[in-house]
């Protein structure tokens, strides 16, 4: 198995401006409800936008970041929720390097950290007494719940990354319970 | 990127092997000598790429992967063939499945996600 060449595609893709890009997301039907074009056209945004904020092109790399973003919405319905983690994780950690390097901003589509606190909130299906209690003898839980516990703590690894960004915890008390979890789950 | 940060393909035999499936989900790739090779998703918040674990080179099989355990007993729980860089047929996942297996980890409980 080796480089496709669909990979040069989606680099040509990704030559163009990021206007273009934004139109063409949200064309009907779409070129990225092929999930693997679109997953790649994702994969190689971040890297752009990764490149971008490396050569302090800051205002170019939050336009990219705005097509990176609106593409990973557009994906999101067409996949299984098991890969929704790893996407949605990809985005988080995106926004987070982004917010450590240009700093947080409140209501802004891209630099606020409220968006993922509320992502945090909305996606972890356990109570903090629910999980304390499982992750005691966790290797003893039905697979289910190690399941669980575990896409608890994939999701707490995006946390920690947040609660490195000066004063966050103090703005979010509330994750510091969920955060001492993290090394005790499976 | 990833020289800087100290990373470098680990197999299950290695002694890293532990702390890296407890810090999260894991990329993988199976080499032309059928080896299992891991390394991290992320380290310090920065996505870590398939090309890492091969060095460019072609693969038999590669994708993400959810172990949990220690000391020689490992659950997976999760196994995808979603790798932006090489893009591996379903098949492939199957074959993964089998090397899996043969190196010791429990693969009775394993949710597979076919990208395709």
């Amino acid at each position: 198995m080796v480089q496709t060449t669909s990979k040069n595609i989606v680099e040509t893709w990704l030559h163009q401006d990021a206007a273009t890009l934004l139109k063409w997301i949200d064309v009907e039907p779409s070129p990225i409800d092929d999930l693997i074009f679109g997953l790649s056209v994702l994969d190689g945004l971040i890297i752009k936008v990764d490149h971008l904020l490396s050569q302090e092109e800051n205002q170019l790399c939050l336009q990219w970041a705005t097509v990176t973003i609106k593409l990973y919405d557009r994906l999101l319905p067409h996949i299984s929720s098991t890969l929704q983690i790893t996407v949605a994780t990809k985005i988080m950690m995106l926004r987070i390097r982004l917010m450590k390097a240009l700093g947080v901003q409140s209501h802004s589509s891209i630099l606020d950290p409220e968006t993922i606190v509320q992502w945090f909130q909305k996606t972890c299906n356990l109570s903090l007494a629910e999980t304390e209690a499982m992750a005691q003898e966790w290797k003893n839980q039905p697979v289910e719940k190690i399941r669980q516990l575990r896409q608890l703590k994939n999701q707490l690894q995006i946390l920690v990354q947040l609660s490195q960004i000066p004063h966050i915890l103090s703005s979010y008390p509330e994750l510091m319970p969920w955060l001492n979890l993290k090394s005790q789950l499976p | 990127m990833a020289r800087d940060l100290g990373i470098v393909p680990i197999s299950i035999n290695d002694r890293q092997f532990d702390t890296l499936i407890s810090e999260g989900r894991v990329k993988w790739a199976v080499n032309l000598n059928r080896k299992l090779l891991f390394i991290p998703e992320f380290v310090n918040g920065q996505e870590i790429y398939h090309t890492v674990l091969s060095q460019g080179e072609p693969i038999l099989a590669a994708g993400l992967a959810d172990i949990v355990g220690n000391n020689g007993e490992y659950l997976l729980l999760w196994l995808s063939n979603y790798s932006g860089h090489y893009q591996p047929t379903a098949t492939s996942l199957e074959f993964a499945k089998t090397v899996f297996q043969e190196m010791g980890i429990n693969i009775s409980y394993a949710d597979l996600e076919i990208i395709n």
